[in-house]
Protein backbone atom coordinates (compact mmCIF):
# COMPACT_ATOMS: atom_id res chain seq x y z
CA UNK A 1 0.00 0.00 0.00
CA UNK A 2 1.29 3.42 -1.00
CA UNK A 3 -0.22 6.85 -1.23
CA UNK A 4 1.04 9.80 -3.54
CA UNK A 5 2.42 12.50 -1.02
CA UNK A 6 -0.49 14.62 -2.08
CA UNK A 7 0.85 18.35 -2.30
CA UNK A 8 4.93 17.51 -2.56
CA UNK A 9 6.72 18.05 -4.85
CA UNK A 10 10.02 15.77 -6.81
CA UNK A 11 12.93 16.93 -5.47
CA UNK A 12 15.35 14.30 -7.06
CA UNK A 13 15.20 10.81 -8.14
CA UNK A 14 18.52 8.79 -7.27
CA UNK A 15 19.22 4.49 -7.46
CA UNK A 16 18.01 3.97 -4.10
CA UNK A 17 14.55 6.20 -3.86
CA UNK A 18 12.72 9.38 -4.31
CA UNK A 19 12.89 12.19 -2.55
CA UNK A 20 9.88 14.89 -2.15
CA UNK A 21 9.67 18.31 -0.64
CA UNK A 22 6.16 19.88 0.65
CA UNK A 23 4.30 20.03 4.17
CA UNK A 24 3.43 17.95 6.54
CA UNK A 25 1.95 17.82 10.08
CA UNK A 26 2.35 21.89 9.53
CA UNK A 27 6.15 22.23 8.57
CA UNK A 28 8.22 22.12 5.80
CA UNK A 29 9.20 18.28 5.44
CA UNK A 30 11.43 16.62 3.25
CA UNK A 31 10.27 12.80 2.71
CA UNK A 32 12.75 10.39 1.76
CA UNK A 33 11.16 7.63 -0.03
CA UNK A 34 12.66 3.91 -0.78
CA UNK A 35 11.93 1.75 -3.62
CA UNK A 36 10.60 -1.53 -3.81
CA UNK A 37 13.09 -3.32 -5.64
CA UNK A 38 11.66 -5.94 -7.70
CA UNK A 39 14.35 -8.33 -8.30
CA UNK A 40 14.18 -9.61 -4.75
CA UNK A 41 11.74 -11.31 -2.95
CA UNK A 42 8.72 -9.70 -1.46
CA UNK A 43 9.51 -10.54 2.24
CA UNK A 44 13.07 -10.46 1.73
CA UNK A 45 12.94 -6.63 0.47
CA UNK A 46 10.51 -5.43 2.98
CA UNK A 47 12.73 -6.75 5.41
CA UNK A 48 16.21 -5.24 4.40
CA UNK A 49 14.09 -1.73 3.62
CA UNK A 50 13.04 -1.65 6.88
CA UNK A 51 16.45 -1.99 8.77
CA UNK A 52 17.67 0.47 6.29
CA UNK A 53 15.18 2.87 7.14
CA UNK A 54 15.97 2.21 11.08
CA UNK A 55 19.22 2.51 10.69
CA UNK A 56 19.14 6.07 9.00
CA UNK A 57 16.23 6.84 11.44
CA UNK A 58 18.70 5.79 14.53
CA UNK A 59 21.62 7.44 13.29
CA UNK A 60 20.04 10.81 13.00
CA UNK A 61 18.60 10.70 16.46
CA UNK A 62 21.94 9.49 17.47
CA UNK A 63 23.64 12.28 16.04
CA UNK A 64 21.59 14.69 18.00
CA UNK A 65 22.37 12.88 20.97
CA UNK A 66 26.13 13.03 19.84
CA UNK A 67 25.65 17.12 19.45
CA UNK A 68 25.67 16.78 15.45
CA UNK A 69 22.96 18.59 13.95
CA UNK A 70 20.71 16.37 11.54
CA UNK A 71 17.04 17.09 10.45
CA UNK A 72 14.26 16.70 12.92
CA UNK A 73 12.47 13.14 12.44
CA UNK A 74 8.78 13.64 11.92
CA UNK A 75 7.73 10.58 11.12
CA UNK A 76 8.81 6.61 10.13
CA UNK A 77 6.38 5.04 8.13
CA UNK A 78 8.12 1.38 7.11
CA UNK A 79 4.68 0.62 5.30
CA UNK A 80 5.36 3.15 2.34
CA UNK A 81 8.87 2.97 3.07
CA UNK A 82 9.53 6.97 3.30
CA UNK A 83 10.98 8.97 5.97
CA UNK A 84 9.68 12.92 6.88
CA UNK A 85 12.39 14.78 8.35
CA UNK A 86 12.39 18.54 8.98
CA UNK A 87 13.35 20.46 5.57
CA UNK A 88 16.30 22.61 6.52
CA UNK A 89 15.08 26.06 4.74
CA UNK A 90 17.69 28.03 3.15
CA UNK A 91 20.27 25.35 2.84
CA UNK A 92 22.45 24.15 0.31
CA UNK A 93 25.02 21.33 0.23
CA UNK A 94 28.55 21.67 1.19
CA UNK A 95 29.19 20.61 -2.39
CA UNK A 96 27.29 24.03 -3.33
CA UNK A 97 28.90 26.12 -1.05
CA UNK A 98 32.61 25.41 -2.12
CA UNK A 99 31.67 25.61 -6.07
CA UNK A 100 29.84 29.32 -5.24
CA UNK A 101 31.99 30.38 -2.74
CA UNK A 102 34.96 30.01 -5.73
CA UNK A 103 32.72 32.02 -8.36
CA UNK A 104 34.87 35.77 -8.95
CA UNK A 105 37.37 35.33 -6.28
CA UNK A 106 40.89 34.41 -5.44
CA UNK A 107 41.87 31.44 -4.21
CA UNK A 108 42.67 33.41 -1.30
CA UNK A 109 39.08 34.93 -1.21
CA UNK A 110 37.80 31.68 -1.56
CA UNK A 111 39.55 29.71 1.51
CA UNK A 112 38.64 32.76 4.06
CA UNK A 113 35.49 31.54 3.36
CA UNK A 114 35.72 28.10 2.94
CA UNK A 115 37.93 27.89 6.11
CA UNK A 116 35.77 27.68 8.85
CA UNK A 117 33.70 25.49 7.21
CA UNK A 118 36.29 23.16 6.86
CA UNK A 119 36.66 23.79 10.81
CA UNK A 120 33.31 22.97 11.31
CA UNK A 121 33.47 19.82 9.08
CA UNK A 122 36.07 18.25 11.11
CA UNK A 123 34.23 19.25 14.45
CA UNK A 124 31.09 17.49 13.58
CA UNK A 125 33.07 14.26 12.29
CA UNK A 126 34.89 14.26 15.30
CA UNK A 127 31.61 14.41 17.51
CA UNK A 128 30.05 11.71 15.18
CA UNK A 129 32.77 9.28 15.17
CA UNK A 130 33.34 9.89 19.23
CA UNK A 131 30.04 8.21 19.82
CA UNK A 132 30.67 5.27 17.61
CA UNK A 133 28.64 6.43 14.53
CA UNK A 134 29.75 5.52 11.44
CA UNK A 135 28.49 7.76 8.11
CA UNK A 136 29.55 5.82 5.63
CA UNK A 137 28.77 7.98 2.76
CA UNK A 138 30.70 11.54 3.89
CA UNK A 139 30.37 13.28 0.60
CA UNK A 140 30.04 17.07 0.54
CA UNK A 141 26.64 16.47 -0.74
CA UNK A 142 25.45 15.07 2.62
CA UNK A 143 26.26 17.90 4.66
CA UNK A 144 23.73 21.17 4.69
CA UNK A 145 25.54 24.25 4.86
CA UNK A 146 23.62 27.29 6.18
CA UNK A 147 23.53 30.25 8.74
CA UNK A 148 21.41 30.75 12.16
CA UNK A 149 19.78 34.04 12.31
CA UNK A 150 22.89 35.60 14.32
CA UNK A 151 25.32 34.82 10.97
CA UNK A 152 26.30 31.78 12.35
CA UNK A 153 27.77 28.83 10.17
CA UNK A 154 25.12 25.57 11.03
CA UNK A 155 25.94 22.41 9.29
CA UNK A 156 23.16 19.74 8.84
CA UNK A 157 24.04 16.31 8.54
CA UNK A 158 22.02 14.03 6.28
CA UNK A 159 21.80 10.86 4.29
CA UNK A 160 22.46 8.36 6.80
CA UNK A 161 21.12 5.37 4.47
CA UNK A 162 24.17 3.91 5.29
CA UNK A 163 25.16 4.19 8.62
CA UNK A 164 26.16 1.78 11.33
CA UNK A 165 27.16 2.17 15.19
CA UNK A 166 30.60 0.56 15.24
CA UNK A 167 33.62 1.20 17.32
CA UNK A 168 35.68 0.43 14.40
CA UNK A 169 39.03 2.34 13.85
CA UNK A 170 38.80 1.42 10.14
CA UNK A 171 35.50 2.03 9.22
CA UNK A 172 35.82 5.96 10.70
CA UNK A 173 39.00 5.32 8.58
CA UNK A 174 37.05 5.08 6.04
CA UNK A 175 34.83 7.81 6.36
CA UNK A 176 37.53 10.49 7.10
CA UNK A 177 39.05 9.26 3.30
CA UNK A 178 35.41 8.74 1.38
CA UNK A 179 35.41 12.57 3.07
CA UNK A 180 38.79 13.69 1.30
CA UNK A 181 38.31 11.99 -2.28
CA UNK A 182 34.45 14.01 -1.94
CA UNK A 183 36.70 17.09 -1.04
CA UNK A 184 39.52 16.48 -3.87
CA UNK A 185 36.70 16.09 -6.58
CA UNK A 186 34.84 19.25 -5.51
CA UNK A 187 37.44 21.63 -5.08
CA UNK A 188 40.91 22.10 -6.01
CA UNK A 189 41.78 23.54 -2.98
CA UNK A 190 40.91 20.87 -0.96
CA UNK A 191 44.44 19.91 -0.12
CA UNK A 192 44.37 22.79 1.80
CA UNK A 193 41.10 22.40 3.57
CA UNK A 194 41.84 18.97 4.76
CA UNK A 195 44.40 19.68 7.43
CA UNK A 196 41.80 21.89 8.82
CA UNK A 197 39.17 19.50 8.78
CA UNK A 198 41.92 16.52 10.56
CA UNK A 199 42.86 19.85 13.05
CA UNK A 200 38.90 20.18 14.12
CA UNK A 201 38.78 16.22 14.04
CA UNK A 202 41.47 15.46 16.47
CA UNK A 203 39.89 17.92 18.98
CA UNK A 204 36.64 16.89 18.95
CA UNK A 205 37.24 12.87 19.13
CA UNK A 206 40.95 13.27 21.17
CA UNK A 207 40.96 9.69 22.45
CA UNK A 208 41.22 8.08 19.28
CA UNK A 209 42.26 10.47 16.62
CA UNK A 210 45.48 8.63 16.89
CA UNK A 211 44.62 4.82 15.99
CA UNK A 212 41.68 6.75 13.41
CA UNK A 213 44.20 9.00 11.44
CA UNK A 214 46.83 5.84 11.33
CA UNK A 215 43.79 3.91 9.93
CA UNK A 216 42.93 6.69 7.61
CA UNK A 217 46.70 6.98 6.30
CA UNK A 218 46.53 3.24 5.75
CA UNK A 219 43.30 3.22 3.62
CA UNK A 220 44.37 6.51 1.71
CA UNK A 221 48.08 4.72 0.92
CA UNK A 222 45.73 1.49 -0.28
CA UNK A 223 43.45 3.58 -2.61
CA UNK A 224 46.51 5.03 -4.11
CA UNK A 225 47.93 2.03 -4.77
CA UNK A 226 44.67 1.03 -6.30
CA UNK A 227 44.37 4.12 -8.47
CA UNK A 228 47.93 3.88 -9.58
CA UNK A 229 47.33 0.03 -10.51
CA UNK A 230 44.26 0.54 -12.27
CA UNK B 1 -2.15 25.05 12.66
CA UNK B 2 -5.72 25.90 12.75
CA UNK B 3 -6.84 27.72 15.57
CA UNK B 4 -10.76 28.54 16.72
CA UNK B 5 -11.54 29.70 20.35
CA UNK B 6 -8.38 28.16 21.87
CA UNK B 7 -8.45 24.70 20.30
CA UNK B 8 -5.74 24.08 17.92
CA UNK B 9 -6.20 21.51 15.05
CA UNK B 10 -4.04 19.97 12.67
CA UNK B 11 -4.27 17.84 10.07
CA UNK B 12 -2.59 14.17 10.25
CA UNK B 13 -0.90 11.96 7.69
CA UNK B 14 -3.56 11.87 4.46
CA UNK B 15 -3.74 8.23 4.67
CA UNK B 16 -5.42 8.04 7.39
CA UNK B 17 -8.06 11.22 7.00
CA UNK B 18 -7.70 12.33 10.60
CA UNK B 19 -7.31 15.49 12.39
CA UNK B 20 -5.98 16.09 15.39
CA UNK B 21 -7.25 18.75 17.86
CA UNK B 22 -6.35 20.10 21.54
CA UNK B 23 -7.64 22.26 24.16
CA UNK B 24 -5.82 23.37 27.36
CA UNK B 25 -7.65 23.56 30.75
CA UNK B 26 -6.18 25.00 34.15
CA UNK B 27 -7.79 24.87 37.21
CA UNK B 28 -10.11 21.66 36.66
CA UNK B 29 -12.09 20.78 39.55
CA UNK B 30 -13.54 17.52 38.50
CA UNK B 31 -10.40 15.85 37.06
CA UNK B 32 -11.48 12.48 38.71
CA UNK B 33 -14.77 12.84 36.85
CA UNK B 34 -13.45 13.42 33.78
CA UNK B 35 -10.61 10.30 34.29
CA UNK B 36 -13.44 7.79 34.71
CA UNK B 37 -15.16 8.73 31.91
CA UNK B 38 -12.09 8.50 29.50
CA UNK B 39 -11.24 5.34 30.71
CA UNK B 40 -14.77 4.00 30.49
CA UNK B 41 -14.87 5.11 27.24
CA UNK B 42 -17.80 7.62 28.13
CA UNK B 43 -15.60 10.23 26.94
CA UNK B 44 -13.84 9.45 23.53
CA UNK B 45 -9.96 11.74 24.00
CA UNK B 46 -6.45 11.29 25.62
CA UNK B 47 -6.26 13.57 28.61
CA UNK B 48 -2.73 14.60 29.04
CA UNK B 49 -0.19 15.40 31.92
CA UNK B 50 0.59 19.48 29.81
CA UNK B 51 3.66 19.12 32.31
CA UNK B 52 5.21 17.17 30.31
CA UNK B 53 3.76 18.64 26.67
CA UNK B 54 6.85 21.39 25.53
CA UNK B 55 4.59 22.15 22.55
CA UNK B 56 1.05 21.29 20.89
CA UNK B 57 3.41 19.58 17.86
CA UNK B 58 4.97 17.24 20.30
CA UNK B 59 1.47 15.71 20.51
CA UNK B 60 0.29 15.74 17.05
CA UNK B 61 3.47 13.77 16.07
CA UNK B 62 2.47 11.09 18.69
CA UNK B 63 -1.19 11.64 17.18
CA UNK B 64 0.24 11.21 13.88
CA UNK B 65 1.68 8.01 14.82
CA UNK B 66 -1.44 6.58 16.31
CA UNK B 67 -3.46 7.24 13.28
CA UNK B 68 -0.72 5.67 11.30
CA UNK B 69 -0.77 2.72 13.37
CA UNK B 70 -4.58 2.28 13.75
CA UNK B 71 -4.80 2.80 9.22
CA UNK B 72 -2.33 -0.06 9.04
CA UNK B 73 -3.57 -2.37 12.41
CA UNK B 74 -0.40 -1.98 14.17
CA UNK B 75 -1.45 -0.26 17.48
CA UNK B 76 -0.27 -1.84 20.23
CA UNK B 77 -2.53 -0.63 22.67
CA UNK B 78 -6.31 -0.85 22.69
CA UNK B 79 -7.21 2.50 21.44
CA UNK B 80 -6.19 5.18 19.59
CA UNK B 81 -6.45 7.59 22.85
CA UNK B 82 -4.56 5.13 24.52
CA UNK B 83 -1.85 5.34 21.70
CA UNK B 84 -1.60 8.69 21.74
CA UNK B 85 -0.67 8.59 25.13
CA UNK B 86 1.78 5.67 25.00
CA UNK B 87 3.46 7.32 21.81
CA UNK B 88 4.57 10.42 23.63
CA UNK B 89 6.49 8.06 25.52
CA UNK B 90 9.87 6.65 24.79
CA UNK B 91 9.66 3.59 27.35
CA UNK B 92 7.91 0.38 25.90
CA UNK B 93 6.01 -0.04 28.87
CA UNK B 94 2.63 0.50 28.31
CA UNK B 95 1.17 1.33 32.00
CA UNK B 96 3.67 2.73 33.11
CA UNK B 97 3.84 5.26 29.86
CA UNK B 98 0.15 5.92 30.30
CA UNK B 99 0.15 6.29 34.28
CA UNK B 100 3.28 9.12 33.32
CA UNK B 101 1.77 10.95 30.27
CA UNK B 102 -1.92 10.48 31.72
CA UNK B 103 -3.62 12.81 34.27
CA UNK B 104 -3.80 12.00 37.93
CA UNK B 105 -7.17 12.78 40.00
CA UNK B 106 -6.08 15.79 42.12
CA UNK B 107 -4.17 17.37 38.57
CA UNK B 108 -6.02 20.87 37.93
CA UNK B 109 -4.30 21.04 34.61
CA UNK B 110 -4.86 18.94 31.62
CA UNK B 111 -4.66 18.81 28.19
CA UNK B 112 -7.16 17.61 25.77
CA UNK B 113 -6.76 15.24 22.50
CA UNK B 114 -9.02 13.88 20.04
CA UNK B 115 -8.96 12.69 16.97
CA UNK B 116 -11.53 13.23 14.00
CA UNK B 117 -12.43 13.26 10.90
CA UNK B 118 -12.63 16.87 8.98
CA UNK B 119 -14.98 19.32 10.90
CA UNK B 120 -16.14 16.26 13.10
CA UNK B 121 -14.56 17.10 16.23
CA UNK B 122 -16.41 16.26 19.36
CA UNK B 123 -14.27 18.80 21.74
CA UNK B 124 -17.60 21.07 22.44
CA UNK B 125 -19.23 18.20 23.72
CA UNK B 126 -16.27 17.46 25.64
CA UNK B 127 -15.64 21.43 26.71
CA UNK B 128 -19.00 21.39 28.62
CA UNK B 129 -18.10 18.42 30.49
CA UNK B 130 -14.68 19.60 32.13
CA UNK B 131 -15.08 22.28 34.99
CA UNK B 132 -12.46 24.33 34.69
CA UNK B 133 -11.14 27.59 32.27
CA UNK B 134 -9.79 27.11 28.53
CA UNK B 135 -6.68 28.66 28.15
CA UNK B 136 -4.51 29.28 24.99
CA UNK B 137 -2.01 26.53 23.57
CA UNK B 138 0.19 28.53 24.09
CA UNK B 139 0.29 28.66 28.29
CA UNK B 140 1.78 24.92 27.58
CA UNK B 141 5.62 27.01 27.54
CA UNK B 142 4.31 28.79 31.28
CA UNK B 143 3.09 25.10 32.76
CA UNK B 144 5.75 22.33 31.09
CA UNK B 145 8.72 21.15 32.83
CA UNK B 146 11.51 21.57 31.43
CA UNK B 147 13.76 19.59 33.43
CA UNK B 148 11.39 16.96 34.02
CA UNK B 149 10.67 16.92 30.24
CA UNK B 150 14.65 16.91 29.64
CA UNK B 151 14.98 13.93 32.00
CA UNK B 152 12.19 12.36 30.67
CA UNK B 153 13.01 12.19 27.12
CA UNK B 154 16.94 11.60 28.32
CA UNK B 155 18.35 14.98 26.47
CA UNK B 156 21.95 15.61 27.48
CA UNK B 157 23.01 19.18 27.03
CA UNK B 158 25.42 18.40 24.50
CA UNK B 159 21.51 17.77 22.31
CA UNK B 160 20.31 20.97 23.42
CA UNK B 161 23.70 22.79 21.73
CA UNK B 162 22.36 21.97 18.23
CA UNK B 163 18.64 21.38 18.21
CA UNK B 164 16.04 22.85 20.17
CA UNK B 165 14.37 20.46 23.21
CA UNK B 166 10.84 20.46 20.97
CA UNK B 167 12.92 18.53 18.03
CA UNK B 168 14.99 16.57 20.36
CA UNK B 169 11.43 15.33 21.52
CA UNK B 170 9.64 14.48 18.58
CA UNK B 171 12.67 12.88 17.19
CA UNK B 172 11.96 10.26 19.59
CA UNK B 173 8.57 9.81 19.70
CA UNK B 174 8.98 9.25 15.79
CA UNK B 175 11.37 6.25 16.42
CA UNK B 176 10.88 5.70 20.28
CA UNK B 177 9.68 1.92 18.67
CA UNK B 178 13.21 0.79 17.63
CA UNK B 179 15.29 3.66 19.39
CA UNK B 180 16.44 2.84 22.94
CA UNK B 181 18.42 5.69 25.12
N1 LIG C 1 16.34 17.43 5.27
C1 LIG C 1 16.73 18.03 4.15
N2 LIG C 1 16.62 19.38 4.01
C2 LIG C 1 17.02 19.99 2.86
N3 LIG C 1 17.52 19.34 1.80
C3 LIG C 1 17.65 17.99 1.87
C4 LIG C 1 17.26 17.28 3.04
N4 LIG C 1 17.50 15.97 2.83
C5 LIG C 1 18.00 15.86 1.60
N5 LIG C 1 18.11 17.08 1.00
C6 LIG C 1 18.63 17.36 -0.36
O1 LIG C 1 18.41 16.21 -1.17
C7 LIG C 1 19.64 15.64 -1.60
C8 LIG C 1 19.57 14.13 -1.56
O2 LIG C 1 19.24 13.66 -0.26
P1 LIG C 1 20.02 12.42 0.39
O3 LIG C 1 19.41 12.12 1.71
O4 LIG C 1 21.48 12.71 0.37
O5 LIG C 1 19.62 11.23 -0.59
P2 LIG C 1 20.50 10.35 -1.63
O6 LIG C 1 20.62 9.02 -0.98
O7 LIG C 1 19.66 10.33 -2.87
O8 LIG C 1 21.82 11.04 -1.81
C9 LIG C 1 20.69 16.22 -0.65
O9 LIG C 1 21.97 16.26 -1.24
C10 LIG C 1 20.13 17.60 -0.35
O10 LIG C 1 20.44 18.49 -1.40
MG1 LIG D 1 23.15 11.96 -0.56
Amino acid sequence: MSSELEGFEMMKQGAEGRLFRGAYLGKPTVVKERFKKMYRHPDLDEHLTKDRIKAEARAIVRSKAAGVRTPCLYHVDFNQRRLYMEDIVGSVTVKKFIKDSLIGCSDEEAMVKIKPVAYEIGSIIGRLHAHHIIHGDLTTSNILYSLSESSKIVLTLIDFGLSHIDNSAEDKGVDLYVLERALLSTHSNADKMFPIILQAYKKANSQESKTILAKFEEVRARGRKRTMVG
Amino acid sequence: MGEVTNIVTEKLDPTSGLYVSMALFRNVKNSKVIKDKVVSGALQCSIIKPSLIAHPFQVVVAANKAAASQVFGSMVTKSIYTELLFNLSISKNISQSLMKFGINESDQDILVATIHAEDASNMSEIMVQVEGQVVPLTDLQNICDFNLLRKSYKISEDELKVTSLLDSIVSRIATSDFVSH
